[in-house]
């Protein structure tokens, strides 16, 4: 990834935009028909690598702190995947989520939360996102890859 | 009471304009997939350019975006001279 970096500071002649999923689980959360969310869970991570992008938040903490490039602005938002029914939402999670699955425990919380919250409750994921922006530096010339 | 949330595709655009411009720029994707994202901003470019590794994504995405040049690349040998781009963008692939 340091070298993918490297290779960006070659062909950018101005900026690098990153825009990454937030360190933490995404939540399972349920909205009500009167706007009051119940959060059941996160969906827990099983996948080989480390969770959350840590060799991303890595590489590119060497490139910055080699002097390759500079941050200049940061942004987040929550990206929100909502669903008609628990079953859509579960079948989602297999499907779309090669690296996550939804515990037994917020399953159940999920299940239990739509039978109370009743009629025009919403069942939804939701995922924070960091977007940063970072400045080439020019003067970072040799030695660099 | 319909909930309604917000389209996160949009959103996504709007958080990235919030922070930068595309106004007339050269702008890169590196590993663009099936160019989801390049659709929010090619028209705002001076130019914009995809790269996937993936024959297939990079196929759909020129499928979606004929008027978008794609190339088939790994983010560690990109195929541009030096400082041909004014913003590259990772998006969900760093």
């Amino acid at each position: 990834m340091v070298h993918a970096l490297k290779e960006t500071w070659r062909v950018s002649g101005a900026h690098l935009l990153d825009i990454r999923p937030r360190l933490g689980e995404p939540q399972v959360i349920v909205r009500d028909r009167d706007g009051r969310d119940t959060i059941c869970g996160g969906l827990h991570w099983n996948g080989d690598d480390p969770e959350g992008h840590p060799h991303a938040e890595a590489a590119l903490s060497r490139v910055v702190a080699e002097g390759l490039f500079t941050v200049v602005a940061e942004k987040q938002f929550d990206w929100i995947d909502a669903f008609e029914s628990v079953d859509e939402l579960v079948e989602s999670v297999g499907e779309e989520w090669e690296s996550r699955n939804l515990g037994e425990e917020a399953a159940l919380k999920l299940m239990r939360t739509m039978e109370t919250a009743g009629r025009g409750a919403v069942p939804f994921i939701r995922q924070p996102i960091g977007i940063r922006l970072l400045k080439k530096v020019d003067s970072a010339l040799s030695g660099t890859k | 009471m319909i909930i309604q949330f917000p389209d996160s595709e949009q959103l996504e655009a709007d958080s990235i304009r919030a922070i930068t411009s595309f106004g007339g720029l050269r702008v890169l994707e590196v590993g663009c997939g099936d160019g989801r994202l390049l659709r929010h901003y090619a028209d705002h470019a001076g130019l914009a350019v995809g790269v996937d590794p993936d024959p297939d994504e990079a196929a759909q995405a020129r499928s979606d975006l004929p008027r978008v040049p794609f190339a088939l690349a790994r983010a560690e040998t990109l195929p541009f001279p030096d400082s041909s781009f004014d913003l590259v963008i990772f998006a969900w692939s760093l």
